[in-house]
């Protein structure tokens, strides 16, 4: 079970994180090769921060979101969530905390084409058992507004620039009011102009107090966030030591 | 043209790309071709083709109406009448056909005769191609006997002889000398292999005694209708003139075109068939059209791209078009291949009722009917592909796949309405076959009255004769036939009947209530009698022997069957059946009265009723049972019987045995044998070809559409990938995403499944002639097959749903 925003602040005050990674390893086999795409990840991400992860294509950044946001199970390591060990839970066990737990913002917005506005942002509210409709109408609208997209509720979403279909995401994200959003290149499939709306939108959420945890390979967004974690052949890195294994392998 | 041929080109090109797709489609439209080929050359070769003779359409079939208003043949003087009166008809005939053994060929045989008046072949304008036709004077009565035989007979009995001055055929005990050899192919009446002169005994003088059908030549100018006219007022006036005023005095006279009278009773059943396959054709070309919009939606960005180059719109739709063409052209080169196995076995399957098979083959029309129903089939898929595939937006189609929206599904609308009226044509079709199939199913459970298993009956023509003493004579062979047939080993018992039930070869007709002291001294005296509507009964006459009646296991009710004591010059007697008794003795016991029927074998003596036996079905299980009159072969003896045989031993033994004992006791008396259970089988043979075919037509049906609803659903999951890994992510268990494909599967086959029993409602109406203890609307077939459709949808639904709930949430994010 999660535990409630209460109890789970207690134990963030008492230092325990909302994400806890350890030792976390993640390998692809196919038929003749074994790759390694995490290799010792230790992570941990405290109630309300925003984390941005970066490193070049093939890090293994991807990878980690899709362990964090539960798509995904590692192949060694562990994972808590809220305190609770995920690693190993089954499919519907994983579904269920997705769906309450988690946010996702997907860089190409993976809103769905035959369904409206307001069906996106309530679709992962329809997953929740016994949610009354009521209840799933105001925090629809409640996360449309909170986007700038409430006027837009029976828009489909080719009828929506790239900016404004990004911001039904973001709702869609926030509907559920999860403890974490997690967000994948938010900004790839968007110009400039939005790009820095969506960013600030992140950023509008982080001051009122969410959890973020991007990844995004423009050093520009990433300084948006709190603490940028830095992935370099599937491990994190510091700063430093990133640059210089970027340098040496142009060199 | 060399547009075309690049158009050809490409086309084969891509046909061989993909050859998985090319060949379901070609095996699907090969299947719906095919099957409409083959039921089209039924059709056409028993309906539509032409009668094989010289301004066929002009000949025509002339009948009597009787009191019930329906057709029934012609009594002699109202032929005669009808003949002379006339001002339509060149030359108007008259026929009676009879099977009769022949000798004084090469071997005795049982052959199909024809008696007819001598304006006979001037009716079909034919004439003999050796000797002569007959002539006015070989039709007169005391004539010299004289037959015309057909070539096959002239060829395979006749040794081929030009000189006819010797050939000579004895039937019923009359020397007949051959004066003619008619045409290869002329065969009318159907299997007639013998045509006699019909007056040379003269004509029965009664105005009631229907023994003869009529044909006519119309004369040029003149038309159907009025033909049709000059006959009802030749046929009303006699009536009006007659004094013989009775229930089967014609009423009317009617006048049908011969092709319509053959095949009248088929007509229905066949076009309903042509129905039935035409939406087995529907359905495939759903199915294919389902293919050819998912190829097109595969091939969108390749269209665009042409559009972008500068193709027009019009070749584009030229270049769908030659694919559709090619496709049908093959799959309909392969139908008609496969129609010419289908015309094969469609004509073992036929039932015996079933006229002018001999016409039925893949002919020249037929084929030219499959060469159009291929270009109709080409055009349709064509233009609809075409139409669909090009009226995408250019710039979506060229730049899709740049940004996302998961699983929009406005092109797979259509693919779900094809699906939708798939199901609606096929659920119409399935509930035709299970309305058939259930008739079939009530009719069998009828009990027929008689034992159906281990009766062999054998066919035995004596000749006919008006001799008392011969017809003595001849109950005497039967009683000599019948006694040595016992001894055949694992025979149990052994009688005799002047036609089988289930054959509807029973003559029927006026019995006379009297008694003895009531017989009137003149011929005059039963007309009186006759008029007497309290002293008429109507029912079948049978020549039988007691053993029949064991034989089949034909239970006696009441009295007794006839035994020793009804010798030849004691008192007739006569066994009735039980419907008889309760419809014209309801509140009495016939046992003790006395009747007369002497208008069915000539023999006015009174016949004393003393049993009462079960019904039995005379024209079939799905026919009421018949009131019947059974009398004593050994008191009125009759030269056409066929002999049963209850036997436990193999039925190729008692055959050969019986036709041995046959030949010991006269070698001029051919004979045919048969079990019972094939004339069992024969009298269901139109429902059971009528359920083999719809039935195939609703199973192959529900196959198609089956794949139909796989198919587009497959097609939908698949399209769908990242849409499902979103609705994961955010969220949804196997359980949701399951329940979310087989909801909108279900709201297609539901659509069409309403669709279909509305549909329903309307078509089986049109099938309702050929149903039996079922109705058109018959709640268990539509409810049975409802859910069965229903239920091989969700099938069809689960397996693209189940692979729906296995998609990989990580390929949301692969996307990016």
């Amino acid at each position: 079970m999660i535990e409630t925003a209460t109890s789970e602040a207690a134990r963030i005050e008492a230092g325990q994180p909302l994400i806890q990674i350890s030792d976390l390893t993640k390998v692809f086999y196919t038929d003749e090769i074994e790759t390694h795409a995490l290799s010792g990840i230790h992570l941990s991400i405290a109630k309300g921060e925003y984390v941005a992860m970066s490193g070049p294509s093939g890090c293994g950044k991807s990878t980690l979101l899709s362990i964090i946001g539960l798509l995904d199970t590692p192949t060694a390591g562990r994972y808590s969530l809220n305190g609770k060990t995920v690693e190993n839970l089954d499919f519907a066990e994983r579904s269920r905390i997705r769906n309450q737990e988690i946010g996702f913002i997907f860089q190409s917005f993976n809103l769905i084409g035959d369904l409206t506005v307001y069906e996106n942002v309530e679709l992962p509210l329809t997953y929740r058992q016994r949610m009354p409709a009521a209840d799933r109408k105001a925090r629809v609208m409640e996360a449309l507004e909170r986007v700038g997209m409430a006027h837009r509720v029976r828009h489909y979403p080719s009828q929506l620039s790239g900016g404004q279909q990004q911001r039904v995401a973001v709702a869609r994200a926030l509907g559920g009011k999860p403890s974490i959003l997690l967000a994948d290149e938010p900004t790839g499939n968007l110009d400039s102009r939005n790009g820095e709306a969506v960013m600030e939108l992140l950023q509008e959420l982080h001051r009122e107090g969410a959890t973020i945890c991007m990844v995004t390979h423009d050093p520009r967004f990433a300084k948006h966030a709190q603490r940028e974690v830095h992935l370099f052949d599937g491990k994190v890195v510091a700063e430093e030591e990133l640059k210089k294994l970027l340098a040496e392998t142009s060199a | 043209m060399s547009g075309l041929v690049q158009d050809v080109r490409y086309a084969l090109r891509q046909l061989r790309k993909s050859p998985g797709f090319t060949a379901v489609v070609v095996f699907t439209l090969a299947l719906g071709i095919g099957a409409t080929t083959a039921i089209f050359s039924v059709v056409y070769g028993v309906l539509l083709r032409p009668l094989p003779y010289s301004g066929a359409d002009r000949i025509m079939a002339v009948s009597e109406v009787n009191s019930n208003g329906r057709l029934s043949r012609l009594a002699d003087p109202n032929f005669d009448d009808f003949r002379d009166q006339n001002h339509s008809f060149q030359s108007l005939a008259k026929y009676a056909v009879d099977t009769v053994s022949v000798s004084g060929a090469s071997q005795p045989t049982r052959t199909t005769v024809a008696a007819v008046t001598p304006e006979f072949l001037t009716v079909f304008a034919v004439a003999p191609v050796v000797g002569r036709d007959f002539t006015a004077s070989d039709d007169q009565k005391g004539a010299a006997p004289v037959a015309l035989v057909s070539y096959g007979y002239w060829r395979q009995h006749l040794g081929s002889a030009r000189d006819l001055s010797q050939s000579h055929l004895k039937l019923n005990s009359a020397v007949y000398a051959v004066i003619g050899v008619l045409p290869s192919g002329f065969q009318f009446p159907n299997d007639v292999d013998v045509w006699l002169a019909a007056d040379i005994a003269g004509e029965n003088a009664s105005r009631t005694g229907h023994n003869y059908s009529g044909v006519g030549r119309l004369k040029d100018g003149v038309n159907v209708e009025q033909a049709g006219q000059d006959v009802s007022a030749i046929a009303r006036r006699i009536y009006q003139e007659s004094n013989e005023k009775n229930d089967y005095l014609l009423r009317d006279g009617r006048v049908v075109p011969l092709q319509e009278s053959i095949t009248g009773a088929v007509r229905s059943p066949l076009l309903i068939l042509l129905g039935a396959v035409g939406f087995l054709l529907l359905v495939a070309c759903a199915n294919v059209a389902n293919l050819l919009l998912s190829q097109a939606s595969v091939r969108e960005r390749e269209f665009s791209i042409r559009i972008a180059l500068g193709v027009a719109r019009g070749r584009l739709m030229r270049q769908f078009l030659t694919e559709a063409f090619l496709l049908s052209l093959i799959g309909g080169v392969l139908g008609v291949l496969a129609a010419l196995w289908g015309v094969a076995a469609l004509v073992a399957l036929a039932p015996n009722n079933l006229p002018r098979l001999d016409s039925v083959s893949v002919s020249l029309p037929v084929l030219l009917f499959a060469f159009l129903l291929c270009t109709a089939v080409a055009a349709g898929l064509g233009v609809f592909t075409a139409v669909r595939a090009t009226r995408g937006d250019l710039r979506k189609s060229l730049v899709e796949g740049g940004r996302g929206q998961a699983g929009s599904q406005g092109g797979q609308r259509v693919g779900r309405w094809i699906v939708a009226a798939q199901i609606a044509i096929t659920l119409a079709l399935v509930i035709g076959a299970g309305l058939l199939g259930r008739s079939l199913m009530k009719v069998m459970e009828v009990n027929p009255g008689f034992r159906v298993d281990k009766i062999v009956a054998m066919d035995v023509s004596l000749p006919w004769t008006g001799d008392p003493k011969a017809k003595s004579a001849q109950g005497i062979f039967f009683s000599t036939l019948i006694g040595r047939l016992k001894q055949i080993p694992g025979v149990r018992g052994v009688g005799a009947a002047s036609a089988l039930p289930m054959t509807g070869g029973l003559p029927d007709g006026m019995f006379l209530l009297m008694t003895q002291n009531e017989v009137p001294k003149t011929l005059d005296g039963f007309g009186v009698l006759f008029n007497q509507k309290e002293r008429i009964g109507n029912a079948d006459f049978c020549v039988a022997t007691d053993g029949y009646f064991h034989v089949l296991g034909i239970p006696l009710i009441r009295g007794r069957m006839f035994d020793e004591r009804d010798g030849a010059n004691t008192a007739h007697v006569a066994v009735i059946s039980q419907s008889l008794a309760l419809d014209r003795w309801p509140h009495q016991d016939p046992i003790g009265h006395t009747i007369e029927f002497g208008n069915m074998d000539g023999d006015v003596r009174l016949l004393t009723i003393v049993g009462i036996v079960g019904d039995t079905h005379e024209y079939g299980l799905d026919e009421p049972s018949r009131p019947t009159v059974y009398v004593n072969l050994f008191q009125r003896p009759s030269p056409v019987m066929t002999v049963t045989m209850l036997s436990d031993a193999d039925t190729g033994s008692v055959s050969s045995a019986a036709r041995g004992i046959l030949s010991e006791l006269n070698p001029e008396i051919p004979t045919t044998f048969r079990t019972f259970q094939q004339v069992y089988a024969a009298s269901l043979g139109s429902r059971k070809f009528n359920v083999i075919l719809i039935g195939f037509f609703g199973t192959t049906a529900l196959l198609l559409a089956t794949a139909g609803v796989f198919g587009v659903m497959a097609y939908s999951v698949s399209g769908r990938t990242r849409e499902f890994g979103v609705r994961v992510a955010l969220g949804a268990t196997s359980g949701n995403v399951l329940r979310m494909v087989l909801r909108q599967g279900m709201r297609t086959i539901l659509i069409g499944v309403a669709i279909g029993i509305v549909g329903s409602f309307a078509l089986t109406q049109t099938v309702s002639s050929l149903l039996f203890g079922v109705t058109a609307t018959d709640p268990v077939t539509f409810g049975g097959v409802t859910l069965l459709l229903v239920a091989v949808g969700l099938l069809a639904c689960y397996i693209p749903a189940r692979r729906a709930t296995k998609v990989d949430p990580i390929v949301a994010l692969r996307y990016e």
